[in-house]
């Protein structure tokens, strides 16, 4: 999976159902920044660190001569959490030196540094969503003045109904860019899925209605647009579109 | 199915009272000014099925509109949908943290007023004819 827009200032979002897509999507990106001379810093579970020590190696990288070399920096995602984050959400001073003494670990580079995170993730899974959005806005915040682009997973898709549209749109509009992991397929697989529980008849309009309907945050393709759209607006008939948009790529992950 | 479009242009509202002539006639579209009459009419019944809300108007605004119908229980789960002049990034977001179902630029000419009302004649049919 290329990760397109790791470039300085930007803030990314994957929304990935599971590890095969996160290490996939998170190694790729890592390797190519280190392939060009970018250094990288990692803040991620155990098991994702692992997964991400793995995927880098069979492309390739050799990541304990990264690390020794300081190119790359693996943290842990709990413990970066605790060292800026309170009852009452995540502070600015604190998480600006947290994160601005990780970067200072890493050998000086003048291409800048490529950041995966998964600190938001772990906070959105235990439900405390409001700290999460807050913490992703200090990123932001962080990166306007930092030579770093950050990549971010949240271990959710938009098929996931414990999500919701609301919820998910707050998540985007944090970002300045999505990253898809669902292809061309997922366009056509919502296409079917609104068609069936629409009817042919209303199914031409309502998607004309869907394509000129805006939407905050990043760009999106038309299956996650209209996806997060039917979810948020076509209430009798969402659970039917989810569970055949979600049947119908399972087969073709199958096949 | 009923809708109620806020709008304090007049001659936006004639432009989307033909569109809905022409491209949704199974619906029946009301009309209010501003803001204030907008309120008026969503006190009394009966409810309408949707709310096409412009958001830049004076006195009361789209937005408090669209907060003030978010905070009334008996109004609960009616779609508010943004139809606006402005495709401005800040003023989308602003409308779906208010509570927006959705949000559409006016455009220009008349076409992309027909496929607005032709898709919320569709889109009211396929929520409201299940769901009753």
């Amino acid at each position: 999976m290329n990760i397109d827009h790791a470039r300085a200032h930007n803030h990314i979002v994957l929304f990935s159902p599971g590890d095969r897509t996160l290490g996939d999507a998170v190694a790729g990106y890592l390797a190519d920044g280190l392939a060009q001379d970018e250094t990288a810093l990692v803040i991620a579970t155990p098991e994702h660190r692992r997964l991400f020590e793995r995927e880098l190696g069979d492309r390739g990288v050799d990541v304990r001569a990264a690390a020794a070399e300081r190119r790359l920096l693996m943290l842990d995602a709990e413990e970066s959490t605790a060292l800026f984050m309170t009852d009452h959400g995540p502070v600015w001073p604190r998480f600006e030196q947290a994160i601005d003494g990780a970067l200072a670990r890493l050998a000086p580079s003048g291409r800048g540094v490529r950041a995966y995170g998964e600190m938001v993730d772990l906070l959105w899974m235990r439900g405390r969503k409001a700290h999460a959005i807050e913490l992703e806005q200090l990123w932001t915040r962080l990166l306007e003045t930092r030579r770093a682009c950050l990549f971010c997973a949240y271990t959710l898709d938009l098929l996931d109904s414990s999500a919701s549209p609301a919820g998910l749109d707050e998540i985007l509009a944090a970002h300045s860019h999505v990253v898809s992991s669902a292809g061309p397929e997922l366009d056509a697989a919502v296409d079917d899925a609104v068609r069936e529980a629409v009817g042919d008849e209303e199914f031409a309009a309502l998607r004309a209605l869907i394509q000129v309907s805006l939407r905050p945050g990043p760009a999106m393709s038309w299956g996650e647009r209209a996806l997060l759209w039917a979810r948020a607006n076509l209430a009798p008939h969402s659970d039917r579109i989810v569970e055949r948009v979600r049947r119908r790529l399972q087969e073709q992950a199958v096949a | 199915m009923r809708v109620l479009h806020v709008d304090d242009d007049s001659g936006d509202r004639e432009l989307l009272r033909l569109a809905f002539e022409n491209a949704a006639p199974a619906l029946e579209l009301e009309q209010a000014e501003d803001g204030a009459a907008a309120l008026e009419r969503l006190e009394r019944p009966p409810r309408p099925d949707l709310v096409l809300l412009d958001v830049n108007m004076p006195g009361i605004g789209g937005f408090e509109v669209l907060e003030w119908i978010r905070g009334r229980r008996e109004l609960t789960g009616l779609p508010v949908f943004v139809l606006s002049s402005s495709g401005e990034p800040r003023d989308v977001e602003r409308a779906y943290e208010a509570g927006a179902s959705s949000y559409f630029e006016k455009g220009t000419g008349f076409s992309p007023l027909l496929e607005v009302a032709r898709g919320l004649q569709s889109y009211l049919r396929v929520t409201k004819v299940t769901s009753r």
